[in-house]
């Protein structure tokens, strides 16, 4: 059945058809979710948590959401901010200095589910060093190739100012390959 | 796109390098669904914040217009004491008001006056 985004709406309004709603969402967004998540927090387990913790939020706070943006950006930005939140906490227990940031590289390729070689498991490592922000603009940008005016509406911030990011990092990550070779 | 880009993209291509073990997506819903609290709060959906928003505009409109009937009864009952069969009829008429305005604001009258007297 193809997925409508008027007629879930409809059906989340509705307390007798709202789990059965949810449940469709869960099912249209998770794995593009995951994705966003997974790049920003790097292990398997660690996104998975993340993940489950968006559709609580977004469960427990259906009614914050106004229907007036698309569903699929509100869920992404409860996405993006949990990835993110994450990260802070993690940071909170250990300092990442730069030998942990090499040992990045090593648990990604101890990782069972990490299939990249050495220079992935470095490029990794250059965008964990990044900036909170600078990372998640780097990471949508690149891999999932949005567009500026997608990403602007998520982290509601100016293209502007996203090019220039985007443009650091890009930047950063060269100069961490040319430091380290 | 620029010069460093095209180093990146041709240095590292855009490769997911990441999986997830066999049959993840596959079984996350039903996961997920299967912690999935009972609800505790109701979503107010568009229509019906709007429908409660402007319930409460017609409230304090209607407060506000039989506070100016009050003033204008005292007003009269202050002026027309040696006329009191007009001071009669307006009684009448404003008590006929107050209830079309209860009705149009479609509550009930007791909760009205209520609402009303807690105020004057």
């Amino acid at each position: 059945m193809a997925f409508n985004e008027q007629d879930i709406i409809r059906q989340l309004e509705n307390p007798e058809t709202r789990r059965q709603a949810f449940s469709i969402l869960v099912r249209q967004y998770s794995e593009q979710l995951y994705w966003k998540i997974r790049r920003i927090v790097l292990t398997h387990e660690d996104a998975n948590d993340v993940l489950q913790e968006v559709f609580l939020k977004a469960w427990n706070n259906l009614e914050s959401f106004q229907y007036k943006s698309k569903i699929s950006t509100w869920l992404y930005r409860i996405a993006i901010n949990e990835a993110l939140d994450f990260l802070r906490r993690q940071r909170k227990v250990s300092e990442v200095s730069a030998d942990d940031a090499v040992s990045v590289a090593n648990n990604l390729l101890a990782d069972e589910f990490f299939d990249g070689d050495e220079v992935q498991a470095r490029l990794q490592e250059a965008i964990s060093m990044l900036p909170e922000v600078q990372r998640t603009v780097f990471t949508l940008r690149y891999y999932d190739e949005m567009k500026y005016s997608e990403i602007s509406k998520l982290l509601d911030t100016s293209e502007g100012a996203l090019k220039a990011s985007y443009h650091l990092a890009v930047k950063k990550i060269i100069d961490f390959f040319h430091g380290h070779d | 796109m620029t010069k460093e880009e095209n180093i990146l993209e041709q240095q590292f291509g855009k490769e997911n390098p990441f999986r997830v073990p066999e049959g993840y997506f596959d079984s996350f819903a039903d996961m997920l669904m299967s912690q999935l609290p009972e609800q505790k709060l109701q979503v107010v959906g568009m229509r019906r914040s709007r429908f409660l928003w402007m319930s409460r505009v017609a409230m304090v409109a209607a407060a506000c217009l039989v506070s100016a009937f009050f003033t204008v009864v005292f007003w009269l009952n202050d002026s027309d004491r040696q006329h009191p069969h007009a001071v009669a009829t307006s009684s009448v008429s404003y008590s006929n008001d107050v209830d079309e305005m209860a009705d149009y604001t479609m509550m009930d009258n007791q909760d009205f006056y209520a609402y009303v007297s807690a105020d004057f």
